[in-house]
């Protein structure tokens, strides 16, 4: 699995995981972030079960496993929260922030040990070490409850599903050319994502943020002039059609 | 058959066992009926079935036991499979942290050290529970297989009662005997599907 920073700032930095080249074919590739500031980390959308040695191999160069205070789904698919059950056995003192009306579900996942932190469906915070994040509400984006990481600090905010890519596993980790971009988009943004309300209202939202990266859980992220790209690209699709084109 | 497989094998004969059970309880629900039928039967048949009214009780004995037994068991199978999934998942999560030890450099491994031999004490922990679990079972199944030995017992009895009875009532109690013995039979047949299945679990 590689990995790259995405931002560093002294003590505080993101990273992105991804693009494992020993990941079964018939698996969708994922990205899995991680923020850490001093001895305090958060991993966001930590993955599947079938990545999770990759995964906390990767993460065990960049971080101490006590230092891992916390994991975050942005919902509930098993892409995003399935190795929850492996964590759960490996983490001390350890929460999960999430959804709060995914916890009856998410807990077949298996958790004993952590702790859960539900989020409500107005959003929330968390504070990584001093540096101020916000679980910023995206719900029907596409599960019923969904939320996104903004880093005020990095100005990076990590989407989830929105902006996904379905792409090659060598592809860049960065939208290079963003009309090439969109036919790897399109038909998922178009069938995955239920509203058009939900997805202006977040759109707004989102407009209201100082963004620099926009870092999706599945393929490229955008960057600087990609972002503006892609919200003005999403602005104009029309989503929830179960239709090919 | 490494780790993993055993504790896969292990949960999925469990499963087995409460099923067999299962099905063995509602055989002896109809015991109790043929047995309920006896008893009206003998009632009917009058004095010359005075004998029956006694085969009837120990038929009724029969069936409770059998169904408390089958309550037991499939408590002890449920409580079992749980255990033995859990092991599965732990003896998943131990080859992975196999592969993350292989793959990391010193500093990581020694991170990973710690966890590992905790959740290897669990697992052994698990298997421990899980082999003392399995003893009480083939017990408890060994139990109830004895004691249905009297259901042939209760058939032959029966038989014996039917030529005492009158010519109208003896091919009904010689029904009932039949209908003793068979059910008697397929109990022991699934309690022996049962046994076989966690025979071969012993470690
Ligand atoms: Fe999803
Ligand atoms: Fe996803």
């Amino acid at each position: 699995m590689k990995a790259i920073s995405l931002y560093q700032q002294g003590k505080h930095q993101w990273l992105c995981f991804g693009r494992d080249p020993d990941k079964a074919e018939k698996i969708i590739d994922t990205n899995q972030y991680m923020i850490t500031n001093n001895n305090h980390s958060i991993i966001l959308d930590p993955g599947g079960i079938e990545i999770f040695s990759q995964m906390l191999t990767s993460v065990l160069r960049y971080t101490k496993i006590d230092d891992i205070k916390a994991l975050f789904a942005s919902h509930q698919d098993p892409d995003i929260i399935s190795s929850l059950g492996l964590w759960d056995q490996c983490l001390n003192n350890a929460s999960l922030y999430s959804p709060k009306i995914w916890e009856t579900f998410i807990r077949h996942f298996g958790m004993n040990n952590i702790n859960f932190e539900g989020i409500s469906d107005e959003g929330g915070k968390y504070n990584l070490d001093g540096i101020e994040l916000d679980f910023v509400p995206a719900h029907y984006l596409h599960s019923s409850g969904n939320f996104h990481v903004y880093d005020k600090r990095a100005k990076i905010l990590m989407s989830g599903d929105v902006g996904a890519a379905m792409d090659d596993i060598d592809s860049p980790f960065f939208v290079e050319d963003f009309e090439e971009h969109i036919p790897k988009m399109e038909y998922f943004h178009r069938r995955w994502m239920p509203s058009n309300r939900a997805k202006d209202e977040w759109i707004a939202r989102v407009r209201k943020l100082d963004i620099e990266i926009m870092a999706p859980q599945h393929g490229s992220i955008f960057k600087g002039e990609q972002v503006d790209n892609f919200l003005n690209w999403f602005e104009r699709l029309d989503v929830g059609l179960a239709s090919n084109k | 058959m490494n780790n993993k497989q055993k504790a896969a094998e292990t949960f999925i004969s469990v499963a087995n066992v409460a099923s067999e059970l299962s099905r063995a309880q509602s055989i002896a629900v109809e015991l109790s009926i043929i047995s309920k039928n006896a008893r009206a039967l003998a009632v009917r048949a009058g004095s010359t079935a005075a004998g029956f009214n006694e085969i009837t009780r120990f038929i009724e004995g029969l069936s409770t036991l059998t169904i408390d037994a089958a309550e037991t068991v499939s408590g002890i199978a449920t409580t079992q499979t749980k255990s033995a999934n859990e092991l599965f998942r732990t003896y998943s999560l131990l080859a992975m942290l196999d592969t993350v030890q292989s793959d990391s450099e010193a500093e990581q491994k020694q991170q990973i050290l710690p966890i590992y031999s905790r959740i290897q004490a669990n697992a052994e922990k698990l298997k421990n529970q899980i082999n003392s679990k399995l003893k009480e079972l083939i017990d408890s199944l060994d139990e109830t297989k004895l004691e249905l030995r009297a259901t042939q017992v209760v058939s032959v009895v029966s038989r014996v009662e039917s030529v005492r009875a009158s010519k109208d009532f003896q091919e009904s109690l010689n029904s009932v005997a039949d209908k003793v013995s068979n059910a008697g039979n397929r109990i022991n047949q699934h309690l022996e599907n049962a046994r076989k299945s966690l025979i071969k679990l012993r470690p």
